[in-house]
């Protein structure tokens, strides 16, 4: 793609509607909601894309008194390499992306959490999340898995209206690539297998239907696992971003059922809404407190508020730091806003493994 | 407010390597149908990927 | 017409073979289509620049570290 590279005197930058930029306490970011993809900026930059949107080049270098005219020019030759924006004359034609995040599903995404002593009712927990229109579920067998056991779990869900299914399995020696890659080619649902406590790390090439396997070797053998804040779960695209602007990135549109069949808001939670057996999912959803987590957005949790990854980044309410403050920062969260770095997994002060009640 | 402006070169704004970021979400998961590349090739190399490299 | 597509996949340059694999199907004939999906392919190298995140859908849990060798 070519782009004007020299502005004419009149030019003004424009970025691209679905570049949007996000400021940190130490630096900002872009991100590009559409190549999804993200970009560390200066916070100076930020300032002038934002409070100096829509002015030219020489009124900008003016307005910082020609003391950084070759930091700005290496801005726009930033912004206009990566293709996050543009010059153009009439920049008001260009307005910004509309944030607003809405969906008809009561409930977009589940966890199902199996173990060895597991009695959970796979159909009629399928069933109800098809009713409250759920979209993604996640299965995480923390034990050593057959595969006749995970065949009669993906099997439950094969007329539902599932639209995908990640795996979460124990390693068993039937769980072999092939036998694997056989079971996503036959349930179209899975989008992801991971087998954990694996003799050996591996990762499979995607199969042609875009499914992953991979074996990692370490244990995920119970809810304690999870939460876990870092880069490789960071995720750019306008529907996460959007929801993550009023929404807790986490909890928003879920429910879980634990392994022992207790309905939580997440598994790593204390409080529970009733059994599976004995309670529907949409009994447990209609609870006045079951939502109550849901609108604790990344603005109003300390240190995240601050941070230009939050909108990007999912947020955790079991693992905080301050267990007497339910808007503390992610305990498994190893980054600081203020230095920009990524500290040494620190052993978290106050880890609230029981739970967080609303 | 004016702040002072850092060059945008500085290490703070670098991207961080592939060995500093293992992708955990690896899937091209969509919530539409997935496509399979079609090519005058009858058989395309599906054994590389990112994390192979 | 049927000639331009031969050895396409090794016109492709190397970052453009490593990309995803998508279908590019045109409803019509055209004689420029060969050069079309070239170009969409050779776009997509931009993956590398910044962070790449993957995925459509955010994670449903972190259970996952970044740490396995």
């Amino acid at each position: 793609m070519s782009l004007e590279p020299t502005p004419s005197r009149e030019s003004r930058f424009s970025l691209f509607a679905c570049c949007v930029p996000v400021q940190g306490a130490r630096r900002s970011v872009i991100c590009d909601l559409q190549r999804q993809t993200f970009h560390f900026i200066p916070n100076g930059l930020y300032e002038i894309l934002t409070e100096h949107a829509g002015a030219t080049v020489a009124e900008i270098k003016a307005a910082y008194d020609h003391e950084y005219d070759l930091e700005i020019d290496e801005y726009f030759a930033f912004l206009l390499e990566h293709e996050l924006g543009f010059w153009c004359d009439d920049p008001q034609r260009f307005p910004a992306i509309d944030l607003t995040w809405e969906t008809p599903e009561r409930i977009t995404n589940a966890i199902l959490d199996v173990d060895e002593r597991s009695d959970h009712d796979f159909g009629s927990i399928f069933r109800q999340l098809d009713d409250l229109g759920c979209k993604a579920l996640e299965v995480r067998c923390f034990h050593r898995c057959g595969l006749e056991e995970v065949r009669r779990i993906l099997e439950a869900a094969r007329y539902g209206r599932l639209r995908s299914i990640d795996l979460l399995a124990g390693h068993g020696p039937e769980l072999t690539p092939e036998a694997l890659a056989a079971l996503a080619n036959e349930y179209r649902r899975i989008s992801r297998i991971v087998i954990h406590s694996a003799p050996e790390r591996r990762q499979l090439p995607p199969l042609p239907t875009g499914v992953t396997i991979e074996y990692r070797t370490a244990a995920v053998d119970s809810p304690a696992c999870c939460g876990k804040i870092h880069a490789g779960y960071f995720v750019v695209n306008l529907e996460t971003f959007a929801e993550a602007q009023q929404h807790n990135s986490c909890l928003n549109r879920k429910i879980s059922i634990d392994a022992r069949g207790e309905i939580k808001n997440c598994p790593s939670m204390a409080r529970s809404f009733g059994n599976a057996r004995e309670v529907s999912l949409h009994g447990a959803l209609a609870q006045r407190d079951f939502t109550a987590l849901w609108s604790i957005n990344k603005d109003q949790i300390d240190v995240c508020k601050d941070c230009e990854l939050r909108y990007i980044c999912t947020d955790c309410r079991a693992y905080i730091r301050d267990a007497a403050d339910l808007y503390s920062k992610p305990s498994k969260c190893s980054y600081d806003p203020y230095t920009a770095e990524w500290t040494s997994p620190a052993e978290p002060a106050g880890a609230f493994r029981k739970g967080v009640s609303p | 407010m004016k702040k002072k402006l850092e060059r945008i070169g500085g290490e703070l704004f670098k991207p961080l390597t592939a060995a500093e970021q293992k992708r955990i979400t690896a899937g091209f998961t969509t919530t539409t149908a997935t496509t399979i590349f079609e090519t005058a090739n009858p058989n395309p190399d599906f054994s590389r990927d990112g994390d192979r490299e | 017409m049927a000639d331009d597509r031969d050895g396409f996949f090794s016109r492709l340059s190397p970052e453009g073979r490593r990309s995803a694999p998508v279908i590019y199907r045109f409803t019509h004939t055209t004689p420029l289509r060969v050069a079309a999906i070239m170009r969409l392919v050779e776009s997509r190298p931009y993956r590398a620049a910044g962070y790449v995140c993957s995925g459509f859908r955010k994670p449903i849990s972190k259970c996952l570290g970044d740490d396995e060798p």
